[in-house]
């Protein structure tokens, strides 16, 4: 006890302040922990599928030495250089960075979109694809070129999803009725109009937007001539010239617009551009080195083999999953086209319209909650709904690319709807009441103000559900998709395949290397998409967030 | 009980009073010489929140091209008799309105009138600057696109002029309306506000998120505005109230309306004692 004369003494401290403290400190050493075993869990995770993958144990020292010269020290140069925290090169103009994350985003974007079309297209067969994107696109952009001509939007507005779907009957009569003929053709002239006629529409416009009408116009005239050079670079150089089409259309012309618009708009932000110059020449110039200087290299199972060939249950070094990626790239796809709508709309329903009290009310709040409840059912209880859904009420074959991605759709879809409903709930209610008070009524607010302002959340969300679902295996195993096809499924009506259930079938097989690395390179590939589909959805997210 | 023997003489003067407004105001002072024609009155107004009642039979009469301000203690329903005269209490569902508000004689509660063309009469300027996360042209033509009326760049410049607002944006008008400051955003919306050229505009404490240099240009643009425009504004700041309006109504706790006659009467020489308490800071 203090005394009344020392009175200063109770700023010192006590007993008791010491043994709080003590054990906030001891609570922080328990939080910690906490985290790093979650953070070893997957740090170990990593190194045994990277140790059984990639056969690191396998390469000489001089290998890592290679690599660590060509690739690592230069790209570590150059992300100081780009945060600016190599300070006798001077600062960075501001706009590197921003420069720098557009370059990776469009390379990587591109390059991975436009391998994936090409891949998807090349199965399904390049002319029931590209006249889908005819029937498809064209309707709606009448009607919308018709509402812009005579400033209409009364009915146009419902006119468009009306003309998708008028699109869509369209697509299926054309398919049949053309469809053979149009197969006569050579596939490099379908993906003419697969790829180079939308890359050449959407980069036009983006250039219209960016420079002026004219260099639009200009824009999308030499992207439709470049796609053609790229078929004759790929007839010249001997390669498939349908991936030629896509590459020169759907890769260089976007990166080319880029340069374009860094040049004119951001040029202090050129060294920006560099990026992935610096990361692709540097992993390009390590393995030149690698083979003319005779080094050997990992001793790795992710081998163009296993990524670019089919199956083979008795050789491990020539087994490949190409069909079981594509496959899954394609379900994915069935996934999002059959959850994401559904979702969306749901949610739009739940958070704008429905009543909040009376009886209304109360089968809103049922309905909230069971959505809810459904996010947390096991997938294999999903597969088991797949089984009597598809399979014995409609009656189709076992195993469709269309029964797969509707049954990981349905067990998606309260994920979106979630995810949906948070990002409406996250727009300020205060914009709402702002398009009311201007007389909109609440379809013009939802469409002008809620939905622009929700629709990024919307998609990371959705994004992330289908990357929980491309690892999905049980459900898959219940409707009775194939492990092993030899090739991609050819349509919606076709076979469905996908990754996780070779991965899992693998882990059988009685030659142990399929067990120890196939199986992990395999994994690897998985893990690597799924890893790409997050980062997507964190670009996406970023994006909008800056904005 | 003995509140309500209170109020009901109050209310039924002050009833009278604005039912025959003009006269009266004539002999009072010569702010009170222009009041105009009527555009909004409202007669017997009770408003309940569920079970709560949030106004008590307001009667009062909004005159035309004047600025009529509405003052009183924070929960005394100031914001909801705003409210009411575009029927933005429609959007709460918990919301109940009994009584009449006539514009230009209809009664906006009668069951053909249909809210949304309403409040395309009569605009509405928020507390908190809420401008859509659009390019500035984009938000000014927001009201007129919504209300399929036609939107060139000519009409877009003349809201923007008005709201005082033209000279800072002008070279900007593709960007988005979030990097104006919070002073600017406000004009922004009351610009977007008038662009659709309404008959009444209506402020819920446009000036309350906003720093004093942004606080007297939006004060100045309101003068202004009440030249073309019927403003009611909902302020608790009652040196606003005295600066900018012709005509002030007091709201007490409970959702009484207390008092209303020209500014200058009500602040100087208030009928109600409660008024005097309030306005001379005794209590509020």
């Amino acid at each position: 006890m203090a005394t009344d004369t020392e009175d200063t003494d109770w700023l010192s401290t006590d007993a008791r302040l010491r043994w709080q403290r003590l054990k906030g400190r001891l609570f922080v050493g328990v939080l910690v922990l906490a985290t790093l075993v979650g953070v070893l869990a997957l740090a170990a995770l990593f190194a045994y599928i990277g140790r059984d993958a990639l056969g690191p144990f396998g390469a000489e020292p001089s290998w890592f030495l290679l690599y660590f010269g060509t690739a690592v020290t230069p790209i570590a140069a150059y992300t100081l250089y780009v945060t600016g925290r190599l300070r006798w090169l001077g600062d960075p103009h501001p706009d590197v960075r921003t420069v720098n994350d557009t370059a990776f985003a469009v390379v990587f974007g591109s390059l991975v979109l436009g391998l994936v079309v090409y891949a998807v297209a090349t199965a399904l067969a390049p002319e029931d694809v590209a006249i889908y994107v005819v029937c498809l696109s064209v309707p709606p952009l009448l009607v919308r070129g018709y509402a812009r001509r005579y400033g209409e939007t009364h009915f146009t507005g419902p006119g468009t999803p009306v003309s998708v779907l008028f699109g869509l009957g369209a697509g299926v009569v054309v398919a049949v009725t053309l469809g053979e003929t149009l197969a006569l053709l050579v596939d490099w002239l379908l993906f003419l109009v697969v790829v180079t006629l939308p890359a050449a529409a959407l980069l036009g416009s983006l250039a219209v937007r960016r420079f002026s009408r004219r260099w639009g116009y200009l824009t999308s005239a030499a992207v439709l001539v470049l796609g053609p050079a790229g078929a004759i670079g790929g007839i010249v150089a001997g390669f498939d010239p349908a991936l030629g089409v896509v590459l020169a259309s759907g890769v260089l012309a976007p990166v080319g617009l880029l340069v374009a618009d860094t040049v004119a708009h951001r040029r202090g932000g050129w060294p920006g551009l560099l990026g992935p110059v610096v990361l692709i020449g540097g992993v390009l110039v390590g393995a030149t080195l690698e083979r003319s200087l005779g080094i050997t290299g990992l001793n790795s199972w992710l081998t163009p083999t296993l990524v670019f060939d089919s199956w083979s249950s008795t050789d491990p070094t020539a087994a490949g999953i190409y069909p079981q990626l594509v496959g899954s790239i394609i379900i994915v796809a069935v996934m999002a086209v059959m959850s994401f709508p559904v979702g969306v709309g749901a949610a739009i329903y739940l958070e704008e319209y429905a009543p909040e009290t009376g009886w209304g009310g109360r089968l809103a709040t049922v309905l909230d909650v069971n959505i809810s409840n459904l996010a947390g059912v096991p997938s294999v209880v999903y597969g088991l709904l797949g089984l009597a859904l598809f399979r014995n009420a409609f009656g189709l074959a076992p195993g469709l690319v269309i029964t797969a991605g509707a049954t990981l759709g349905l067990l998606i879809l309260p994920i979106v709807i979630v995810a949906a409903q948070e990002a409406l709930r996250s727009v300020p209610d205060e914009l709402r009441q702002g398009s009311y008070g201007l007389g909109a009524s609440r379809w013009q607010t939802v469409r002008n103000v809620v939905l622009p302002e929700a629709l990024p959340g919307m998609l990371t969300g959705t994004i992330l559900a289908l990357g929980r679902a491309i690892g999905e295996t049980a459900p898959l195993v219940m409707i009775g998709v194939a492990a092993t096809r030899f090739s991609p499924p050819e349509g919606l009506f076709s076979g469905a395949t996908a990754l996780p259930l070779q991965i899992f079938a693998s882990a059988g097989n009685a030659i142990p290397e399929y067990r120890t690395g196939v199986l992990a390179a395999a994994s690897l590939v998985l893990l690597v998409t799924l890893l790409a589909m997050n980062a997507t959805a964190i670009l996406v997210r970023n994006r909008y967030e800056n904005n | 009980m003995s509140q309500d023997n209170m109020t009901d003489p109050e209310q039924s003067t002050n009833a009278t009073a604005t039912v025959s407004a003009p006269e009266v105001d004539t002999d009072e002072s010569s702010i009170d010489s222009t009041v105009g024609r009527t555009v909004i009155e409202t007669r017997d107004l009770d408003v309940y929140y569920g079970d709560e009642q949030a106004l008590q039979e307001v009667s009062l009469s909004i005159p035309e091209r004047q600025v009529t301000a509405m003052i009183g203690p924070s929960g005394c329903g100031k914001s909801t008799f705003l409210r009411c005269l575009n029927r933005m209490n429609d959007l709460v569902e918990t919301a109940r309105v009994e009584g009449e508000v006539l514009l230009n004689g209809r009664n906006l509660y009668a069951e053909d009138v249909d809210p949304v063309a309403l409040r395309r009469r009569i605009g509405m300027v928020f507390q908190q600057p809420n401008p859509f996360p659009k390019s500035i042209y984009e938000n000014v033509a927001y009201g007129r696109r919504v209300q399929n009326k036609s939107v060139d760049d000519e009409i877009v410049e003349q809201a923007l002029r008005r709201a005082a607002l033209w000279d800072e944006v002008k070279d900007q008008l593709d960007q988005s309306a979030l990097e104006l400051s919070g002073g600017q955003q406000q004009r922004l919306c009351i610009a977007r506000a008038i662009a659709v050229d309404p008959e009444v505009v209506l402020m819920d404490e446009p000036a309350s998120a906003l720093d004093p240099v942004a606080t007297s240009k939006i004060e100045d643009l309101i003068e202004e505005l009440a030249e073309d425009y019927t403003v009611v504004i909902v302020t608790h700041n009652m040196q606003q109230a005295a600066r900018i309006s012709d005509r002030t109504a007091v709201f007490l706790t409970g959702g009484e309306l207390v008092e209303v006659g020209p500014t200058q009467r009500v602040f100087e020489n208030p009928d109600s004692d409660r008024v005097e308490d309030y306005i001379t800071g005794k209590f509020g």
